[in-house]
């Protein structure tokens, strides 16, 4: 009965060893479950900072000058980007000269004086010179907007 | 207590044990949902080790295999497999290292006469079991088939001694060598990898460089003979184009792979297909290839070739089941699994359908938005997140900005989250070229440690900062930093709609000793039984542990 009893014994430690390696050998891996905890308020930056960066103006606009050419002894070509935030209603300075603008991504709508006309990706309109812009973008993202400014000297 | 028990004891503990012990990573992308992820516990998924990640072996071990490794391991049963350039499919010995056999080992490589058909071993290779025997399958150029020109086949090989099982019917014709020639057929498999379903083995068709382009087609066989099923047949449109540049995946209902351009062939805009199942994620039914439905975010008037190359990785999510990929335009998307509907897209651009609408004006004056870019690669999937190389935010700069920034960039996003909390993680890979297409292979993950290979020869492993803490903090809109911007960047950041995301920490980043292209165009470092396998452009596979 002794003898018995210990025979059972051993075969459930052996059992439970082989099962507790078993266990073991077949963990899996951490999954993490959720989000991450938020930025704290003060925060360290570690990104890259890319070629063709964008300049801050007021009103939190962002812009760039792509590119900039003599065209002739008497005239010069800017290409130039410009981004509008979200939710907001934005003003950029009267334009050098005149201009094609070309609406890369986002929609909203420009108001020269009494008009106003909706903008929407992948369109381009003219815009005169000397006349301030208002811009209109209530969406959630930015408006992006490529200038071909045409100055006379 | 007698012999003939002890022994029955130490039988049973010994299977327990060694059952438990094998990791394997037995097809491109660990299995037919392409995820990439290792889900078991090693050293590789324990952040303290990875520091130590080192090589353990190369192979060969002096000089060059003599072509490139394109294709990515595979590793199951001890063995790696893995097939070169140079038309030879091999297996090594998972412990060092060592040469086991090779296919052919014996005759002419698996290389076609004409130039379509002499890429090779590409394909990356998946495991099988076929009447009793362990397979391994893969896709090649035959030169035995049909004229000799490249016409590929299927190959079904025993794994222990590399002998052929069968040969399958040829999946992808070349009957011809002539440039442009839109009568003869330049059919290739070289980037899809067979996926293996029941009883079935599927494989996408593609071309060569669009010369000319051709119809899209995936092909299933038998697995039992290699022999074509008749009652499955799936192209991808009524003309050309809808190239399937991927390897399928499957979650057990669907077959799910993405398709290439239509628009732009014989030299010039044609006319839409009746049929145009381009530019689109699909699931077809494994039965009879039939689609289910398509997701096509891209119209055909805006088709400037942004093809869809990498492939679909599905995702068991909390919210769902989901099918994610990357167009080559850089928008990421995730598709709901069973109905096709988009759940979300990255960046957000058009949300809900996520579909681009047609200008006014359009044709014949349409933007070139979606274009012949490099955003090529599947993502890994870990849990909720999606790991992949993306565009991001960058995308809604016109050029020369957003679109080649991210080629060297993996975005994380939480799958199950709200669009302003979709970014998880960025970083711009170390030991990778900026503004390269081809700088970073696909990634693979364990334990919330990705793995990616470097156009520069590198293998680094990254930790989700729910592993290690980041390094810091980034714009997910990256042109919004101190230098540009000024010290007020985050707030700058958040004003514009943007987030602030983590900058995850680099566990290793190890060189290779062949300091070649370890990327590829979609390779990827297998992770099986705590090692790390890859293969270069120079000619090589490493073996890579923590020491």
């Amino acid at each position: 009965m002794r003898r018995r009893l210990l025979l059972v014994s051993i075969v459930i430690v052996v059992l439970l060893a082989a099962w507790i390696g078993y266990r073991f050998a077949n963990r899996e891996a951490f999954v993490a479950q959720g989000a991450l905890a938020a930025p704290p308020d003060q925060v360290t930056f570690a990104g890259p900072t890319p070629d063709h960066p964008l300049k801050l103006e007021a009103g939190n606009i962002l812009s760039r000058t792509v590119y900039r050419t003599s065209v002739a002894s008497n005239a010069e070509v800017e290409v130039r980007d410009v981004m509008l935030p979200p939710h907001a209603k934005s003003r950029l300075q009267a334009l050098t000269g005149p201009a094609l603008l070309d609406t890369y991504s986002g929609e909203g709508t420009l108001s020269l004086g009494e008009r106003t006309e909706r903008l929407a990706a992948g369109q381009m309109r003219s815009v005169p010179a000397g006349q301030a812009l208002d811009f209109d973008n209530p969406g959630a993202y930015p408006l992006v907007l490529r200038f071909y400014v045409f100055e006379g000297k | 207590m007698r012999p003939g028990f002890t022994s029955l004891l130490s039988a049973l503990a010994s299977v327990l044990l060694l059952c438990g012990c094998s990791r394997p990573w037995p097809a491109y992308r660990y299995n037919g949902e392409r995820g990439a992820h290792q889900r078991y516990h090693s050293r590789l998924s324990d952040p303290d080790d990875v520091t130590k990640l080192a090589v353990g072996w190369a192979w060969p071990s002096s000089g060059s295999e003599g072509g490139f490794f394109k294709s990515s391991p595979v590793v199951f049963e001890d063995r790696v497999f893995i097939g070169s350039s140079r038309g030879f499919f091999y297996a090594l010995d998972e412990k060092n290292g060592n040469k086991l056999w090779q296919f052919p080992d014996s005759g002419p490589a698996l290389l076609g006469s004409c130039f379509f058909g002499q890429y090779g071993v590409q394909s990356s290779a998946a495991r099988a079991r076929i009447g009793g025997q362990e397979a391994v399958i893969f896709g090649a150029p035959d030169p035995a088939a049909e004229m000799g020109l490249g016409s590929a086949r299927l190959f079904a090989l025993n794994v222990d001694t590399g002998k052929q099982i069968w040969a399958s019917d040829v999946v992808a014709h070349i009957n011809g060598c002539t440039a442009g020639n839109l009568m003869e057929l330049h059919e290739r498999v070289a980037y899809s990898a067979p996926l293996v379903e029941r009883d079935r083995v599927y494989i996408g068709v593609h071309d060569s460089g669009d010369d000319p382009i051709q119809n899209g087609k995936v092909i299933a066989v038998d697995l039992a003979t290699g022999k074509k099923v008749p009652g499955f047949s799936y192209v991808s449109t009524s003309t050309r184009g809808g190239g399937v540049w991927n390897a399928p995946a499957s979650d057990g209902k669907g077959v799910y792979f993405t398709t290439g351009n239509t628009r732009d062939w014989n030299g010039g805009v044609q006319p839409q297909p009746a049929l145009n199942n381009g530019l689109s994620l699909l699931r077809v039914n494994p039965a009879t290839g039939a689609v289910v439905w398509k997701f096509q975010p891209v119209p055909f008037p805006l088709d400037f070739d942004p093809d869809w190359s990498a492939g679909a990785a599905l995702m068991d999510s909390s919210c769902g089941d989901l099918a994610e990929s990357v167009q080559k335009d850089g928008w990421t998307y995730a598709v709901d699994a069973n109905t096709g509907s988009c759940k979300w897209q990255y960046p957000p651009t058009n949300e809900p359908a996520c579909t681009f609408p047609i200008p006014a004006g359009c044709p014949p004056s349409c933007p070139m938005v979606h274009n012949d870019t490099d955003y090529k690669q599947p993502g890994a999937v870990w849990g909720d997140v999606l790991v992949i190389k993306g565009g991001g935010w960058g995308l809604i700069l016109p050029y020369p900005a957003g679109v080649p920034a991210g080629y060297s960039r993996l975005h994380a996003l939480n799958s199950c989250r709200a669009d302003a909390q979709r970014v998880r993680w960025i970083i711009d890979v170390p030991h990778a070229t900026p503004g390269d297409g081809y700088s970073i292979g696909a990634p693979t993950v364990t334990g919330g440690i990705v793995y990616v290979p470097t156009d520069q020869g590198h293998v680094v492993a990254i930790a989700d900062p729910s592993v290690r803490p980041a390094a810091g903090f980034q714009c997910t809109f990256e042109f919004i930093n101190p230098a540009s911007t000024g010290p007020t960047w985050a707030a700058v950041c958040l004003a514009l709609g943007f987030q602030l995301a983590p900058t995850p920490r680099v566990l290793a980043d190890v060189a290779l000793p062949d300091g070649a292209n370890a990327s590829g165009l979609r390779n990827e470092a297998a992770l099986a039984n705590g090692r790390l396998f890859v293969g270069t452009s120079g000619g090589h596979v490493y073996a890579l542990w923590p020491k």
